[in-house]
């Protein structure tokens, strides 16, 4: 195939794929399907990820949404049929939907940021500690337990009182505890993968380490991977969403979900409606990140159990 | 199955982390402030409170309990250690045991209260009549001799009393008379002195107790007022029975009165709702809906008071009166109150002295809105090396957080101008403001009283002032003040503040952005609410009333 002297299918488990039954009309069909075998929460999930991020990204050419530090209407003022004041104004007369549509661009790039730190030092680690095992996969699961040990919010909120709050700390100290996460299921992901054909036959080939774990193990990590991301991803908008109202997240006034209900908590009994916005932001979100996951974990089954 | 458990997994967490935050930071609002009398000569009695108490002592209701939450408790029971006299504080326990020796009611009168009266035909020297045959609840005699024994140790360096210096200037010109008499030459005139008094000296406490502890925390509540102490868990509350010597009988009209300690103002208001204390103090913008909630009701203190921030005149922005001036300018102050309370409730003040004051001057008003001025000024002082960055400092509660980033908001909508906010805890705030100085505007929460004048206008405006952390510095403003005390000539009293609101109009030192009145949120049927002073409770009137009594 390659024109290298090493020819081995990459593709690991894949590699069965012709062993699957024949493809009849309804199977063609499915194949063709944006998402396939996926059910109504499922394409709830993904459109209304799609819509955040499209709003969150466009939120500056949207036609007649408002700034979100412009004071656009009364002070808590009541949903209305206007772009800006859908979910109403919030206390200091601010569009929420604006608000919470620029303070999605926040949430959002702080978990995207947060996972690819994460992600790059976990799946490192964990490829490390995986493949050699021994003192590297005990060092490993030292620092992986470590980390899992320490809650984290009082971590973060630890290194913001030495750092000072902004949103390069909060995305770099959420970013670092979620290291032993990726880390450790990596490592179990890739001890699944070392004793398989493909990765004994490139070995038998001559690869090196450094290939066998960047050429032929890594690439069968993306399914895995892929199924938790979305819910590591739900527990850092959480997280980020906890300390902001807790005050120690996104400094005003940028727009951020957990300061929003963080400034609504005190008129709660006065204004019910301040919160909505944000806490509907943030249960979709959640819930859509982890249905995506749920998604791609059952599209994992189906294909480890095709082999 | 997996997918739902580890949404269900995820929604709940967002669920119980919103609810659990909910529960603590639904905080805020805790209202601090300092209270003022109205200047006047002194003496009258206590049948004029008796009068405003409502029923007459032969028909009042007797017996019950009542419970008064505040926000926060004493640290000691020394008569010396006071801190202000708004509702609700912390002086609402030395009151009930020391009772006031003399307090200013709401129409600004010092009235009598355990003394009969404190007057002086030449403001200079003042004479205070005590009660005949007044005990300390240990059997002692509350005399003139008690009396200065208990001022002397207040200008005592060595009691640590917040009042030392101002008692200090006084207490060497005291002369014990007779048993009941006791009179104080002052070293210049000063009509003021026994709203001062009132607010500053008021508790007299049994000489023997205060001798016989080591420390402030060992001293032992005896004093001669409406109530005795039966049980105190520091910090939670307290539980006091009606004197049975108390000098005023039949009152106190109550058998028990309880204090509960919450600092959080949502759960005192929820408290009295639910019916698990009797009243507590606050803003009727916070009260809501729950004013209106079955059984409760509100009464309002007829004492207002101004919302205020602090300019720093020593350094920055605002050491140059025209960036005060652009600042009125640039914010509605209307809207700012809006912002700040939730409510149209309120208007902008237009004086220091609110319109239903005796000194209020309609010539002196401060400056109105007016972004196009503003803004000229911001770039004129940009143009002169002086970008308009505002530095907001306050503490952190919920209510002052939505006005200082309410006047970020508007800040920012004029060109070259920003501010930025800096939150402190709140016992932190006068460090940060009135010792470091590290500030542009400083904003204390609660209102101040002031429609009377001393002693808080002097605490604010003179150059000397304990409350000045602004620095402001006119030797105008302190012979105007100086003036202001020095007769007791009304008409030259009223002369006087007008200098005294010209001067505050034209240097700006303080930003005064509202005006309110404190209200009590109380079952309704609580009777016999009598304020003085900051608005602090006479309790001894209160009583039960068989049937709602209170809207």
């Amino acid at each position: 195939m390659s024109g290298s002297g090493i020819q081995v299918d990459r593709r690991g488990p894949q590699v069965s794929q012709p062993t699957t039954p024949a493809r009849g009309p309804e199977a063609v069909a499915k194949g063709r399907s944006l998402l396939p075998e996926a059910d109504a929460p499922t394409w709830f999930a993904f459109g209304f990820l799609a819509l955040l991020i499209l709003g969150a990204v466009l939120a500056d050419w949207i036609p007649g949404l408002a700034k979100p530090n412009l004071e656009v209407g009364a002070f808590s003022g009541p949903p209305a049929l206007t772009v800006n004041q859908l979910f109403g104004t919030d206390a200091l007369g601010r569009s929420i939907v604006s608000r919470v549509l620029y303070g999605a661009r926040t949430s959002l790039s702080i978990a995207l940021f947060a996972s690819a730190i994460s992600m790059s030092a976990g799946i490192f680690l964990g490829m490390l500690a995986g493949f050699y095992r021994g003192v590297v996969e005990r060092l490993v699961d030292l620092y992986a337990n470590t980390l899992a040990s320490l809650p984290p919010v009082l971590v973060i909120l630890a290194l913001i009182a030495a750092a000072g709050t902004s949103v390069f700390t909060i995305t770099l100290a959420m970013g670092l505890l979620g290291i032993g996460t990726y880390a450790r299921i990596t490592k179990g992901a890739v001890i699944s993968q070392a004793g398989r054909d493909y990765v004994l036959a490139a070995r038998a080939l001559g690869a090196s380490d450094v290939r066998l774990l960047a050429r032929e193990i890594l690439p069968n990590l993306v399914p895995t991977l892929t199924a938790i991301v979305p819910p590591l991803m739900a527990g850092l908008i959480v997280t980020e969403g906890s300390l902001s109202f807790l005050g120690y997240g996104i400094p005003p006034p940028a727009p951020s979900w957990g300061g929003m209900i963080a400034g609504s908590t005190d008129l709660l009994n006065r204004f019910p409606l301040l919160i909505f916005g944000p806490i509907l932001a943030i249960v979709l979100t959640v819930y859509s990140l982890n249905t995506v996951g749920d998604y791609m974990a059952r599209r994992i089954d189906i294909r480890e159990g095709q082999l | 199955m997996h997918t739902s458990g580890r949404v269900d997994r995820h929604a709940s967490l967002v669920t119980r982390l919103a609810l659990s935050l909910v529960v603590v930071l639904v905080a805020g609002c805790a209202a601090s402030a300092t209270p003022s009398p109205a200047p006047t000569s002194a003496a009258s009695a206590a049948a004029s409170a008796a009068a405003s108490a409502g029923p007459t002592a032969d028909t009042t209701p007797r017996g019950g309990t009542m419970t008064i939450i505040n926000g926060s408790d004493i640290k000691s029971w020394d008569p010396a250690i006071t801190s202000g006299t708004f509702p609700g504080g912390p002086m609402d326990a030395l009151d009930a045991i020391y009772g006031f020796l003399v307090y200013v009611d709401v129409k600004g009168v010092v009235t009598g209260g355990m003394a009969k009266s404190l007057s002086s035909p030449d403001a200079i020297t003042w004479t205070l009549k005590l009660r005949d045959n007044m005990k300390f609840t240990d059997g002692s005699a509350y005399d003139a001799t008690a009396v200065k024994f208990n001022w002397d140790r207040t200008a005592d360096v060595a009691t640590a009393a917040p009042t030392q210096t101002w008692v200090a200037s006084w207490n060497k010109g005291i002369t014990v008379v007779d048993a009941t008499t006791l009179t104080i030459k002052l070293a210049s005139a000063n009509s003021n002195f026994a709203a001062q008094v009132a607010e500053l000296a008021p508790f007299i406490a049994s000489p023997a107790a205060l001798k016989a502890a080591v420390q402030k925390t060992d001293i032992k509540p005896v004093g001669a007022g409406a109530w005795t102490l039966s049980t105190w868990d520091q910090g939670v509350g307290m539980t006091m029975a009606r004197n049975p010597g108390y000098w005023d009988q039949p009152r106190p009209y109550l058998d028990t009165l309880k204090f509960a300690i919450i600092a959080e103002t949502n759960s005192r208001i929820a408290t009295v709702v639910q019916g698990g204390a009797t009243m507590m103090a606050g803003y009727p913008y916070q009260f809501g809906t729950n004013a209106t909630a079955s059984g409760v009701g509100t009464i309002e203190i007829p004492i207002r008071g101004i919302n205020r921030g602090y300019f720093n005149q020593a350094k920055g922005i605002f050491s140059d009166a025209k960036a005060r001036l652009a600042f009125y300018q640039a914010i509605d102050r209307t809207k700012l109150m809006q912002a700040f309370t939730q409510t149209d409730l309120y208007k902008a003040p237009v004086s220091y002295f609110g319109t239903t004051s005796a000194y209020y001057d309609a010539a002196s008003k401060l400056p109105d809105y007016d972004q196009a001025k503003a803004q000229s000024t911001i770039d004129a002082l940009a143009a002169a090396g002086k970008p308009f960055n505002v530095k907001i400092v306050t503490y952190t509660n919920s209510d002052l957080k939505r006005l200082t980033a309410y006047i970020q908001q508007v800040l920012s909508t004029y060109k070259g101008a920003t501010a930025t906010i800096l939150e402190v805890d709140q016992a932190n705030l006068p460090d940060q403001c009135r010792t470091k100085l590290d500030f542009d505007i400083c904003f204390e929460g609660g209102v101040l009283v002031s429609n009377g004048a001393e002693p808080n206008i002097s605490n604010l405006l003179r150059s000397t002032g304990v409350t000045n952390w602004g620095q402001y510095n006119s030797p105008a403003m302190d012979a105007a003040l100086t003036e202001a005390s020095a007769t007791i000539d009304p008409a030259a009293i009223k002369a006087a503040y007008a200098k005294v609101q010209q001067l505050i109009v034209t240097d700006l030192p303080l930003y005064v952005f509202g005006e309110q009145t404190r209200s009590l949120l109380v079952r309704n049927t609580t009777g016999g609410v009598v304020n003085s002073n900051g608005g602090i409770l006479q309790k001894q009137y209160l009583y039960v009333c068989p049937s709602a009594c209170a809207k």
